[in-house]
């Protein structure tokens, strides 16, 4: 049996106080995950049920150690709103044992306000607005385990707070996130924006170059991983579709 | 006499557009901040060539000239834009360059994208330049290494002045950026990417151009450029007056 050293891990969740399933987006993200996956010699693993002992979804992500232990070398965490690109590199071979991910830098009010709102559990980390990532997409090693257990002790100890939250507008687990790796003083390598394409819209990448005959958008020549934020979420099930009917040729191989 | 770093700014003002920008506002900062640390700012403010012919962008690149023709012994050299305001505690980002080429990230969007397309397929033998290296020019840091290189970019200009122009009046794709871009990527030129905070570009897409100047607590150059309404001179001069006058 050929044991795969690497992992894709995603939690696609539908979660009955949320309005939004994410089923439905998933049912295009995953596809190009697998396509990508076996391609590369990678395992995939879709979360699909809730841990109750959790206030929402999104800290499923931090199980992924207890779900998988230490059989795989290296992990991707990605979220459910990300398509990869047919042809995209084999990222696992481009880093070694670092933390990688890409900056998040598109909106800094957003992240100025986030980091002061979740600094009151964090009063003696300052995080430079340089070094700060998005967490939707992130590639490690199983020598990263510690972050994961610390965020799920972090957890569990303000679950009350964490879970009551109602700070509007700085979002929830992302900047607390980055705030533990600066604690736990991890070595980030920041990577290309191409592996995690955020903001497409604001960034015009939806479109194509209108001088051109090649009609192509932006983000698909472009990019290797899209993340499809920063619109409102009741667009994002259309244009993930529209996506997928547009490229879709190219995982039927 | 010892040689002194560089600010050099190209403020030509041209109409009323210029008008807009405030520049005025720029250089009171860039001059209070080069006298603060020891610095020397050198304005130039009326075209060596016919604008029509060399766009004012292009006059950047003639730093190495006029700092020979005025004798200045000079150290490093920064080029900045005229829309730009630095902080007056702007730390010494000529040091962060080191020996390279600084520059900061040009946030992707749809132009950027366009002009390195359309450069690439004009002028640069289809050059493929990854966007997230893709440098703004309204900072640039350089030192005397890169004399000889940017006048061999001076003259690459003159040599196929006819194309660029046709290529900006045609797809109004920018006048010295891009081309920069390419030709140190293609030269292989050592870049070192500066923090955004020395270029703070695109302020309302990055959401902090507020009235109560949030940019100017995240970075220390802040750049008006992409037109931020009413007026780039607005900003400029709003921003000036709170960092400059009412402390």
């Amino acid at each position: 049996m050929n044991m795969k050293k690497n992992l894709i891990y995603m939690v696609a969740i539908d979660y009955d106080k949320y309005q939004w399933k994410h089923s439905n987006f998933a049912k295009y993200a995953i596809p190009t995950w697998e396509y990508w996956c076996k391609k590369n010699n990678a395992d995939l693993l879709v979360v699909r049920d809730h841990d109750p002992s959790f206030g929402a979804p999104i800290w499923n992500k931090e199980l992924v150690f207890e779900k998988v232990g230490d059989k795989y070398d290296k992990i991707g965490i990605v979220d459910d709103d990300t398509m990869i690109k047919w042809d995209a590199p084999n990222i696992f071979e481009t880093y070694e044992d670092e933390f990688c991910a890409v900056r998040d830098d598109d909106n800094l009010a957003f992240i100025h306000n986030s980091m002061n709102a979740y600094k009151k559990f964090f009063p003696d980390i300052e995080i430079d607005m340089d070094k700060y990532i998005n967490a939707g997409v992130v590639f490690f090693t199983k020598k990263h385990k510690e972050i994961f257990d610390y965020l799920l002790k972090f957890y569990y100890i303000n679950k009350e707070e964490i879970d009551n939250w109602n700070v509007p507008n700085v979002g929830r687990e992302q900047t607390i996130f980055n705030y533990i790796l600066e604690k736990l003083n991890i070595n980030k390598k920041i990577i290309a924006p191409c592996w995690n394409l955020v903001n497409m819209h604001k960034k015009g990448m939806f479109q194509h170059n209108f001088q051109s005959e090649d009609k192509t958008p932006y983000f698909i020549k472009y990019g290797n991983i899209w993340h499809f934020t920063g619109f409102p979420i009741e667009q994002r099930e259309s244009i993930m579709k529209q996506t997928w009917n547009l490229i879709r040729k190219n995982y039927e191989s | 006499m010892k040689a002194k770093n560089v600010i050099f700014i190209v403020s030509i003002n041209k109409g009323q557009r210029s008008n807009d920008q405030g520049y005025e506002w720029s250089i009171k900062s860039w001059s209070a901040w080069a006298k603060k640390n020891d610095h020397i700012l050198l304005v130039l403010d009326e075209p060596v060539y016919d604008l029509t012919k060399c766009k004012a962008n292009w006059h950047k690149l003639l730093v190495y000239d006029l700092l020979e023709n005025e004798n200045i012994n000079y150290d490093k050299i920064a080029i900045v834009d005229s829309d730009t305001i630095v902080h007056p505690n702007c730390p010494n980002f000529f040091e962060l360059a080191g020996d390279k080429f600084g520059g900061v990230v040009n946030p992707v969007n749809e132009w950027v994208l366009r002009s390195i397309e359309t450069y690439s397929k004009y002028v640069f033998d289809n050059h493929k330049l990854n966007f997230w290296k893709y440098i703004n020019t309204g900072l640039m840091v350089m030192n005397k290494n890169h004399k000889d290189i940017v006048k061999e970019w001076i003259n690459f200009y003159f040599n196929n002045q006819d194309l660029f122009i046709q290529i900006q009046d045609k797809f109004g794709v920018g006048n010295d950026q891009t081309p920069i871009n390419f030709l140190l990527d293609t030269q292989n030129i050592d870049v070192e990417l500066l923090s955004y905070k020395f270029n703070m570009q695109e302020l309302p897409r990055k959401e902090i151009l507020t009235e109560d100047l949030l940019f100017t607590k995240l970075g220390w150059i802040y750049h008006f450029n992409t037109w931020p309404k009413p007026t780039p001179g607005y900003w400029m001069k709003k921003t000036y007056e709170a960092l400059y006058e009412n402390k």
